[in-house]
């Protein structure tokens, strides 16, 4: 008997809770799109705000979301390939290739990368990466360096990811490899990285969406200009940046505007985990 | 269902501010505003029995506002217009801004028309101005930057004929950015400016029209770029108004923490 009331107290509080935590999403998505609405209601054309012009003065009533928008995808997609080219290997490397003692030595060092704030990451960008940069172009601050910090932050969390899925594992299949007397570049190349794949839209889908909102370590490494990119040298303006550069001080349709980017932000990490999710049961479902 | 009703009254009720307190409004400029709002937080933790409501809208608002009697006190951050001598105003600190540059750069002077042209982009070349053969890479402030707002005034320009090549947050982030590029030039506090290079930070504030830029030239009126912070009131304060206004003037840490100059 006891332990039924017991499951039944859990079922409830932890009912509540999510109960809660729905409301608090809830609260946050309509604070958000009822400001968004009041902006996009004060607009004469709508379209005029994703038209392809490259103007953002809005102490002189000029709002054009388009170069915002493709700068953080485009920040957000590179930091991710770049990821997805150095966090596989990687992490296959430490949990195949190391002896034991440096495997640990690596978790512990992943884990506490895992746990440096993103301000640090920005601080790190612009006081080694961005003059670095300015060896190869006369301008440190540009896309390039924000792909390159963003990769950096996101490394560790996608080696963490990574290293959970070769956890989840059976055990017998390191046994079944090596009884098979398959050597370790066959083990990996034919077994490990086939089913790491598998999970790979998970890992990638965190990551680009962590990506896109990253504010403070993009704001001070990007150069923030309002301008489609046209090489990897152009600095850029990301949404979550513009937010952050002018919230403190905007007031009215300024301020309503800032929320609008706020609300693109949203619709876009939704629309790519709704996307990712039906491309990664599609892949999934293949492979299988 | 209920309980997160429950919840969510009980949280309400706690932000509602209590109803007994006087209260003061004061209405006007956004670059007073962050620093009354830091002072007033003070001001109200040691008078439990008072409130105070900072609202924003432009130095014209809170001419208006006081004029009116809608606020008690106006927040304005220029100097009065002869029109405007009816009201009483109370300097609560100084602004000024510096150009400031990386210390590799040999360029020593600039004339104002060097400056508006090379943030113009009419200039593009520190050859141009005497110095070496290297692009120009001009750092701006972000829109709604009071910083931003009082260099277009004195330069008599508007943000979208500037032509930038990075655009900045607050002051620190300018530091950083243009002590990571040699040939750059930006525009920050004096009060930053002055406090980075004491700590070794390599930039060098540029003299505007003849006169070197500092705390000092910016407290004695000498210096151009700056302006003053004042309340506005349209008579004479008694009572808690009075107290608060002292009471703001003296806060010299809070002020300097927000990079304006306190007045003496």
């Amino acid at each position: 008997m006891f332990p039924l009331i017991k499951d039944k107290l859990f079922l409830i509080v932890s009912f509540l809770i999510s109960l809660i935590a729905v409301f608090i999403i809830g609260s946050i998505v309509f604070y958000i799109f009822s400001e968004s609405y009041s902006f996009y209601g004060s607009q004469s054309s709508v379209l005029d705000l994703f038209s392809f012009k490259e103007s953002w003065y809005p102490l002189e009533g000029e709002f054009q979301f388009m170069p915002l928008i493709v700068a953080s995808f485009i920040l957000g997609g590179g930091a991710t390939f770049l990821l997805l080219i150095f966090s596989v290997p990687y992490t296959l490397g430490q949990n195949f290739l190391l002896s034991k003692r440096l495997k640990k030595a690596g978790d512990l060092l992943i884990s506490l990368a895992n746990a440096i704030p993103s301000v640090v990451y920005g601080f790190w960008g612009i006081t080694l990466v961005v003059p670095f940069i300015t060896k190869f172009n006369f301008l440190g601050t540009n896309l390039l360096s924000g792909i390159i910090v963003l990769t950096f932050m996101l490394f560790p969390t996608a080696v963490l990811l990574i290293t959970r899925v070769i956890y989840s594992w059976p055990k017998d299949i390191h046994q079944n490899c090596i009884s098979l007397g398959l050597s370790s570049e066959t083990r990996i190349f034919k077994i490990y990285l086939p089913l790491i794949f598998k999970e790979l839209p998970t890992v990638l889908l965190l990551s680009f969406t962590r990506a896109i909102g990253e504010t403070i370590a993009v704001v001070m490494v990007t150069g923030n200009i309002v301008k489609f990119p046209t090489g990897i040298f152009s600095p850029v303006r990301a949404l979550t940046s513009n937010i952050a550069l002018e919230m403190a001080y905007a007031t009215g349709t300024h301020r309503s505007a800032l929320l609008f980017s706020g609300g693109l932000i949203l619709v876009i990490i939704f629309s790519t985990m709704i996307i990712f999710k039906g491309v990664g049961h599609v892949l999934v479902k293949k492979s299988v | 269902m209920n309980s997160i009703l429950v919840f969510s009254l009980c949280i309400l009720v706690s932000w509602s501010p209590s109803f007994a307190a006087e209260k003061i409004l004061l209405t006007g400029s956004s670059t007073v505003a962050p620093l009354i709002d830091e002072i007033a937080k003070q001001f109200e933790s040691q008078n439990k029995n008072i409130r105070i409501d900072i609202q924003t809208g432009g130095s014209t608002r809170g001419i208006i506002d006081a004029r009116r009697g809608v606020s008690q006190i106006g927040m304005v951050s220029r100097k009065l217009k002869v029109n405007e001598a009816d009201l009483l105003k109370f300097t609560i600190a100084l602004d000024g801004i510096g150009i400031i540059l990386h210390t590799d750069n040999p360029v020593r002077e600039l004339s104002k028309q060097q400056i508006l042209a090379i943030f113009k982009g009419e200039i593009t070349k520190w050859s141009e101005v005497g110095g070496p053969d290297q692009r120009i890479i001009v750092v701006n402030k972000a829109q709604g930057r009071s910083t931003l707002e009082l260099f277009l005034k004195y330069f008599k320009t508007k943000s979208s004929s500037i032509k930038s090549h990075v655009i900045i947050g607050d002051n620190e982030q300018g530091i950083k950015t243009i002590s990571a590029h040699p040939w750059s030039i930006g525009y920050v506090s004096i009060g930053t400016a002055e406090f980075n290079i004491a700590n070794g930070t390599p930039i060098k504030i540029l003299d505007l029209e003849g006169v070197k830029a500092s705390v000092e030239n910016v407290r004695s009126g000498l210096y151009p770029l700056s302006r003053p912070l004042n309340f506005v009131t349209s008579k004479q304060p008694i009572g808690p108004i009075k107290e608060f206004i002292d009471y703001a003037r003296n806060r010299k840490e809070i002020i300097k923490g927000q990079y304006f100059v306190p007045i003496n």
